[in-house]
């Protein structure tokens, strides 16, 4: 583990052996362009050509399965088909119930984790190292492991209910409880990425305002408030975004879990372009709706963002 | 220390690097890449294989792709025309789109070159051929495992005096697997006991229900529903290429699955698939599925293994009318080599492959396998369906019924929405009436209008009209 | 103070800590609980709790479907684009932290390449790399359609917002101060970066190095479509066991913990890198 001391020493007896500065090459803004670069390049590439397909396509008609594939342009008419198919708009608020609540739920339960691993003495790195586990389960599998460990007949789940007396439930298969059950699942293999990077914030903290603090007896709830969730708002925003733009691109479970079912109460946005695009392979409708998707994506993210980005622009010139 | 951790670690991916692009690198001679289902006989297929590969030279590449994923992994291969699939698989509702979009090559030619292929073609089930093989008066694959339905039920509990006694008493009519689907309703009712209540006279600890359904967002919702409606001369596409979901008949099939056989399933129904009806019968838990893919056979009959006393026994669907098709082996229209590939299909389809598929539990689709009693006898652990089943294939075929469905060329996608609505329904999400105009709106919509029902082989005013199945002479086991 | 509280509350906040990874935990029991029960314990009800474990459903696993390959495909493609999104996107966020060119949003617009939903782009992916295996650059480079070389490219492009995002954090986290006394200490920029800032940055680096391996190591989507045989990865083949026969449950259960192994082996190995071991405090204040 490099620490400040071990770095700080090498630092001086290199100093001792080596030449005096060398002369700067570039300037500051030539070399920033030069370290984004090689991430550019990539992003240019393969991200903005397929962007490029998707605009193209998304002003034609497409049917891959027709005979004649991509043909004509028809202007905005997939984006006019786009805003008056129900199917669309309700899948966009299912997408959004399930963002809402998996990732406030997540946010909450998160972060009390990562309070709860950041006092506790015994076992920590088990702890937290045990915690990576749903996480690095594939989300397929898992899903799929899910949907038997929900199952009404044959899965734990009810098993567990019955044998303390409870009703049993029919977790996928009702309309009402559907939805809710994909939402158990988000939680369950998410809440521990909320709880991990919050960790790495936490220990990241400077020691001293909270000593200082205490000194002062100030109260718990107090130093929350004022100091720690303040110094956290970065890392907070940070997987919060994160999380919200997953949440609302989520396939993998609904896919594994119920594939939109019962009929199509967990029909999400992103399965529906699923159907569209890769079983009906309607790629000009597809297309269209993904980009009024990204569209509404990134105008949210960007309003939530302002003062985010504010501050990282302010830190970045004061130092 | 830490050069020698990365030295490794960059050793590791060179050898890495050169195993998988040495993996690429094949032998001269032809290989043919067969895209199958996952995990479906994959013993029988590699053993196959290789006797072939011993006997040919012809290297045999099997590509298995989870079901769920297969139709659209092969549309997207034929569509860009990337030549990587020899053979398609394909199900019997995809042929006509396959065929119509040109992924198949129309075999006629290379049939007319290859006796064996002309002796298996005279050999596959009548019924069979019309569904999976033929399209516009061509052939595009040949069939080599069949899913057509049946009913399985609890013989031992039909058998039993003191159930008979009491359903005859209840219902006026005596106790027998049904003939029509309001007798499978009156069963799925007369068994549904709660705990505490008998079955065989004896008391039950659990739940035990009258029929299982696959009644979850999965293809075979629609299976079972619309083998309902076909038998009451219903259709899910009128002759006219518009949807036929919304006639009377049609919404009174939906209404006696979801009303009057839904209610006396188990509650994980409408979460279900085929493999989970076939659990709660292995687990003692129905006293009959919905109609069900008799190939499930081979794994229904454990049941009796596994719950003392059961006996597992196979009827045709009521009125014997259901969905009659098989997996179709087709060649690839990119293939470099067709002709190779269609030598191994021909040879996947000849008795003798096939006679070891049936012997393996696959469910073949050549009458001389299908009939042969000495066969069936010697397995009846996996053949115990074959007389069922045959009945089923000779029914269809000897009515000339074959629903519009099947010669629509957007067939895939639209088995796609009827998983959807019928779901719906199913779950009560939709009522039957809002699940049924909206999918007569998804169809409208796959088929810009009516769709084409390309059925002329059977000549220009073919309507399929369902006949009643001979049951006198039928003993059923 | 503090230590006067600790037992009571040390004991509670150990015991919550139990439950709450007993919860978390208890779906990977029962994944792993299954992957060594008989075909029969499997499908009960009520489910079996008790049971004599068997190895069959690992050995139909790897005799039925290729894993060793599908596993070797994996770290290869997992690896790969892990390490490039970190050389990658430390450099670059290392940039936006210390002299944010392009006044935040060309970090923006990075982060909204995240936000086209995979289904959109799969099509466009699926056609570059089918054009790209045919020239002799993507048959060299093993970049094409059921190569390598394709997912690792697009698992680099799907990480690389994500990584440069959040190691931001914790690049902007490291005092200059430190960096001016190397620099005065006669280190180059780039030396200054690698011997003082990028093990300053290791949890960041860690945390970001585990979700970007994790995730391609998981993907499943792209990983289907872009490979069919040869380059498969181990989630395709995990799902391979959904088959026509039914879903086989043992042995998908005995895949996915194969699958799930090496991610906790590489967690673990990675996690004393996540503790910060230093404070800033003495520096700042």
């Amino acid at each position: 583990m490099a620490n400040l001391a071990d770095v700080s020493s090498q630092v001086s007896t290199r100093a001792a052996e080596s030449a005096p500065p060398k002369k700067r090459v570039l300037s500051d803004t030539w070399y920033s362009v030069l370290l984004i670069t090689p991430a550019m390049i990539f992003i240019f590439i393969f991200a903005l050509f397929p962007l490029g397909y998707a605009i193209n396509v998304s002003l034609r008609y497409a049917d891959l399965t027709s005979p004649q594939g991509i043909s004509d342009y028809v202007g905005l008419e997939n984006y006019r088909f786009a805003l008056n198919d129900n199917i669309f708009w309700a899948s966009v608020q299912r997408t959004l119930t399930f963002g809402v609540a998996a990732v406030a739920i997540e946010m909450v339960l998160g972060i009390a984790i990562a309070f709860l691993l950041n006092e506790i003495k015994w076992l920590k790195g088990l702890a937290r190292s045990l915690f990576i586990l749903p996480l690095a389960a594939s989300p397929v599998a898992v899903g799929l492991i899910w949907r038997y460990m929900y199952h009404p007949e044959f899965g734990v789940y009810n098993g567990i209910l019955a044998s303390l007396g409870l009703p049993e439930q029919n977790w996928l298969g009702s309309t009402a409880l559907a939805m809710p059950s994909v939402i158990i699942f988000d939680v369950w293999q998410w809440t521990p990425f909320v709880a991990l990077i919050v960790l790495a914030g936490l220990q990241a903290l400077p020691k001293e305002p909270f000593e200082a603090a205490r000194l002062d007896k100030a109260s718990t709830w107090r130093i929350l408030r004022t100091l720690t969730f303040p110094m956290l708002a970065p890392v907070l925003t940070l997987v919060f975004v994160l999380r919200a733009i997953d949440a609302v691109r989520l396939y993998d479970a609904v896919f594994s879990l119920t594939q939109g079912g019962p009929g199509q109460a967990t029909e999400v946005v992103t399965y529906y372009l699923y159907r569209l695009g890769l079983r009906f392979f309607r790629l000009d409708q597809s297309s269209a709706m993904s980009l009024l998707f990204l569209y509404a994506v990134v105008v949210f993210t960007a309003l939530l963002m302002r003062r985010f980005m504010r501050n990282i622009a302010e830190r970045a010139r004061r130092a | 220390m830490k050069t020698n951790r990365r030295s490794i670690l960059f050793l590791t991916l060179v050898v890495l690097i050169v195993l998988v692009s040495s993996a690429g690198v094949s032998a001269q001679s032809v290989t043919i890449n067969w895209a199958t289902i996952a995990g479906f006989y994959t013993d029988w297929a590699e053993q196959v294989a290789a006797e072939y590969e011993a006997a040919t030279g012809v290297d045999i590449n099997i590509i298995g792709i989870d079901f769920p994923q297969l139709y659209q992994n092969q549309v997207l291969e034929s569509v860009a025309d990337t030549g990587a699939y020899d053979i398609l698989t394909y199900d019997v509702g995809w042929k006509a789109e396959f065929s119509e979009n040109g992924y198949l090559l129309a075999l006629d030619d290379l049939v007319a070159g290859n006796e064996n292929a002309q002796a298996v073609l005279a050999d596959i089930h009548p019924a069979l051929l019309e569904t999976t093989s033929h399209w516009r008066g061509q052939t595009f694959g040949l069939p080599y495992y069949t899913f057509t339905m049946g009913n399985f039920y609890r013989c031992d509990l039909y058998e039993d005096a003191g159930e008979q006694a009491a359903f005859l008493s209840r219902y006026g009519y005596p106790l027998d697997f049904p003939r029509t689907y309001e007798q499978m309703a009156d069963i799925a009712e007369f068994f549904r006991r709660a705990p505490g209540e008998t079955l065989k006279g004896e008391t039950l600890d659990q739940d035990f229900y009258g029929i299982g359904l696959m009644a979850g967002r999965f293809p075979q919702v629609q299976d079972e529903i619309n083998s309902i409606a076909w038998s009451w001369g219903a259709q899910v596409i009128n002759d006219d290429g518009t949807p036929g979901t919304l006639s009377m008949t049609f919404m009174s099939a939906m209404s006696l699955y979801v009303n009057d056989l839904l209610p006396y399933a188990p509650p994980g129904a409408t979460s279900s698939a085929f493999d989970e009806v076939i659990a709660q019968l292995r687990q003692g838990l129905i006293a009959q599925t919905g109609p069900m893919y008799l190939d499930q056979f081979p794994n229904a009959i454990k049941t009796e293994d596994e719950v003392s006393g059961a006996r597992v026994c196979t009827a045709p669907t009521p009125g014997g009318h259901t969905w009659v098709g098989a997996f179709g082996l087709g060649v690839s229209a990119d293939s470099g080599h067709q002709s190779e590939a269609f030598d191994f299909v021909a040879w996947l389809a000849s008795p003798e492959a096939q006679r070891r598929f049936a012997e393996g539990g696959g469910s073949s689709a050549l009458q001389s396998i299908l009939s042969d009693t000495a066969l069936i006898e010697a397995n009846p652990r996996t053949m115990g369906h074959y007389p069922t089943l045959l009945r089923v294939l000779d029914h269809a075929a000897d009515s000339n019924f074959y629903p519009n469905y099947y010669f629509v060329p957007q067939g895939g996608k639209i088995y796609d929405e009827m998983t959807t609505y019928y779901s719906a329904a199913a779950s009560g999400e939709q009522s039957i009436e809002e699940a049924m105009t909206n999918f007569a709106q998804a169809v409208e919509r796959i088929c810009n209008g009516p769709c084409e029902v390309a059925n002329d082989a059977f000549g220009a005013d073919y309507t399929p009209i369902p006949k009643p199945f001979p049951y006198v002479e039928y003993y059923g086991r | 103070m503090q230590s006067a509280k600790t037992s009571l509350g040390d004991v509670i906040r150990h015991l919550v800590m139990l439950v709450v990874l007993i919860i978390f935990l208890f779906p990977i029991y029962w994944m792993i609980a299954t992957s060594f029960k008989a075909a029969p314990d499997i499908l009960t009800r009520p489910p079996t709790w008790t049971f004599t474990p068997t190895l069959d459903n690992y050995r139909f696993a790897f005799e039925e479907a290729n894993f060793g390959l599908y596993i070797g495909n994996t770290l290869l493609v997992a690896g790969v684009s892990t390490i490039l999104v970190i050389i990658f996107g430390s450099l670059a966020s290392y940039s936006f932290a210390r002299y944010n060119p392009g006044d935040g949003h060309i970090m923006f617009f990075i982060l909204t390449t995240r936000m086209m939903p995979g289904i959109a782009v799969i099509i466009p992916f699926f056609l570059i790399f089918r054009e790209v295996g045919n020239t002799d650059i993507g048959k060299a480079l093993l970049i094409g359609l059921d190569r390598p070389g394709a997912l690792i490219i697009v698992y680099t492009v799907l990480n690389l917002p994500f990584a440069i995002w959040l190691m931001h954090s914790f690049f902007q986290d490291i005092p200059k101060e430190l960096e001016h006394s190397a620099r005065l200490d006669g280190y180059g920029r780039i030396q200054t970066f690698i011997r003082v800032v990028l093990p300053l940055a290791a949890p960041g680096i860690a945390v970001t190095a585990i979700f970007s391996l994790m995730f391609a190591w998981n993907e499943f989507l792209f990983a289907f479509i872009l490979t069919r045989d040869m380059a498969r990865t181990i989630t395709v083949g995990v799902s391979g066991f959904i088959s026509q026969q039914g879903i086989l449950w043992g042995p998908l259960t005995a895949a996915a913990v194969v699958c799930v192994v090496p991610m906790l082996l590489f967690a673990l190995a990675l996690q004393r890198y996540m503790v910060r071991g230093l404070t800033f405090g003495a520096v700042r204040g």
